[in-house]
């Protein structure tokens, strides 16, 4: 009668895993003055909403951890969250085999070792997606904060365009964000 | 007449006709799908009926798919300043000579690929050398062929499809395939088939290349990978480049008119930018996914430079050389106008915003 061997094989690790994402758009903005004008009113504009300047960028981080760098010069904008995870995974594998040999027990190992890998894969993309999701909510209002930037900036630089042209009569803003700007030439 | 050819002949002499459109795709079908051995040469009367077959049944084909249609185009010859005036009339009524059609190597080397691969599992390759004028519509035509069997995915691996520029304008998203885009080839050199004679072909094909450009933005919405989506935005954006370019250099923008007529199909009213990115994965990262929301729009964005031309052309004063030719270009993009252009640009922002509105509404 033949006989069956049963070998084991056991596999962990413990892993420190950054994960990240993050998105890319622009500031679309009227060109009304010379791009050095525009670029001072952008990094005030933002310097008002907690943004810090670094030469030709600013960047604020978020309580939740999302940072966002705004190029001044070009307007592109970059949002990036990251989180670090640790990840404990243990793999025990068993197999009967007809002869106790060195290779299968190698092969078992192996095959024990990759499942291992496997496991630190999903947990490290379903992190993954975690921060994605959290980052998908916080860009509708990021959206809309950097509409208001946009339309803010374009505003201001109107109005010492309107300075250049003459004298300013009145100028009146609506809450829909239309502006009408009378000059006296 | 009726004549004697050996089966493998026949089966040649099948797939050459349903290229040009003598028979129905599905009457092929059966043929690419299997395998066969064919010896190394055709008999007489085969060679014979396959040369009556291409010679005849290409310039048919030309005629039915738009060559028949009475229109009116820039002129192709007009001294040193061709495509600033305007001739009206089918094809051959515009053109007072049409370009000789030889057929190389190539093409009969296309339609044995076709038949001896199974091209459910498409791994021979196919090689062949120059390509003569002819050799590009019995590729273009060759390609359609493939796609409407089903067969699209044989295209890509075939390789020396992607010899012929005609095959890239009316099929980048197939010639590229699934592979990673590395530098594009250079058979995106569209001079040659807009130059006098051979800009015939480009005139007689409008309408199919409408047809093509639609069913690719519309393809956009079941694309599920991200990177698929780059890939096949890079494609557009540079055969459309290649393509406009050449257009603009060759004084033919008329032969631009298949892309505007696209854009009028795809938008002929506000429609969501959802409608490109629909498919898309949404369990993979926001980065991959804005980098493919913005890649969809590559066709879209290659308006641009139509618009670009539309301003030029309303600028362009009645005592101008080109303004014969500027009233036609308005004329026939008209239907697209303003209103097109301005649904275009809609689509971009929103394709281009930080938002990806259509996972928002899934996820709420």
């Amino acid at each position: 009668m033949s006989r069956a061997y049963r070998i084991s094989a056991s596999e962990s690790t413990q892993r420190h895993v950054v994960v990240e994402d993050g998105v890319c758009t622009a500031l679309e903005m009227l060109e009304v003055l010379p791009q050095e004008s525009m670029c001072e009113l952008l990094a005030a504009e933002l310097e008002k909403r907690g943004f810090k300047r670094e030469g030709d960028t600013a960047k604020r981080v978020d309580k939740d951890g999302v940072e966002i760098t705004v190029n001044l010069k070009d307007g592109a904008v970059n949002v990036r969250l990251a989180a670090e995870r640790k990840i404990d995974v243990k793999v025990d594998r068993s197999a009967l085999v007809a002869e106790e040999t060195q290779d299968a027990q190698a092969r078992l190992q192996e095959e024990t070792r990759r499942a291992m890998e496997k496991q630190v894969d999903q947990r490290t993309e379903k992190a993954r997606q975690e921060v994605t999701a959290r980052l998908e909510k916080k860009l509708k209002e990021l959206q809309s904060e950097l509409d208001q930037v946009s339309n803010r900036v374009t505003a201001e630089a109107l109005k010492v365009k309107a300075k250049q042209l003459g004298d300013i009569e009145e100028i009146t803003e609506d809450a829909n964000g239309s502006m009408t700007i009378k000059v006296r030439t | 007449m009726r004549a004697r050819v050996a089966a493998s002949e026949h089966a040649i002499l099948t797939v050459a006709r349903a290229m040009v459109g003598e028979t129905t795709a599905e009457a092929v079908e059966p043929i690419l799908r299997a395998s066969r051995d064919l010896p190394p040469a055709m008999g007489p009367t085969a060679s014979a009926l396959l040369r009556e077959t291409l010679s005849r049944g290409v310039v048919l084909c030309l005629a039915r798919r738009g060559g028949w249609r009475n229109e009116r185009h820039l002129a192709a010859r007009d001294g040193d300043a061709p495509g600033k005036k305007v001739v009206e009339g089918r094809l051959w009524e515009r053109h007072a000579t049409l370009p000789p059609l030889a057929f190389s190597e190539a093409t009969v080397l296309l339609i044995r690929w076709m038949v001896e691969t199974p091209l459910g599992i498409p791994e021979k390759l196919l090689s062949v050398g120059k390509l003569t004028l002819a050799d590009e519509v019995a590729f273009y035509l060759g390609c359609d062929l493939l796609v409407r069997t089903g067969f699209g995915r044989a295209i890509a691996p075939a390789a020396a499809l992607g010899k012929s520029s005609l095959a890239w304008l009316g099929f980048p998203e197939e010639l590229r395939g699934e592979k990673r885009a590395g530098s594009l080839p250079a058979a995106m050199r569209f001079a040659p088939l807009l130059a006098p004679g051979a800009s015939a072909i480009l005139e007689a094909l409008q309408s199919d290349l409408a047809a093509r450009w639609t069913e690719m933005e519309r393809g956009k919405r079941s694309v599920v990978q991200c990177a698929r989506m780059e890939e096949i935005g890079a494609t557009q954006s540079a055969v459309l480049d290649a393509f406009l370019s050449a257009c603009d250099a060759a004084g033919r923008r008329d032969l631009a008119g298949f892309v505007v007529e696209a854009a009028a199909r795809i938008l002929p009213g506000p429609v969501p930018a959802a409608m490109w990115t629909r498919g898309l994965e949404k369990t993979s990262a926001l980065r991959e996914r804005a980098a493919a929301r913005r890649a969809s729009g590559a066709f879209l964005r290659s308006l641009a430079r139509l618009r670009a031309w539309s301003e030029e052309h309303r600028t362009t004063a009645f005592f101008d050389d080109g303004y014969e030719a500027a009233q036609l270009l308005l004329a026939r993009w008209e239907r697209f106008g303003d209103a097109g252009w301005a649904r275009a640009e809609a689509v971009l922002r929103d394709l281009d915003s930080l938002q990806d509105r259509e996972a928002e509404g899934a996820n709420a």
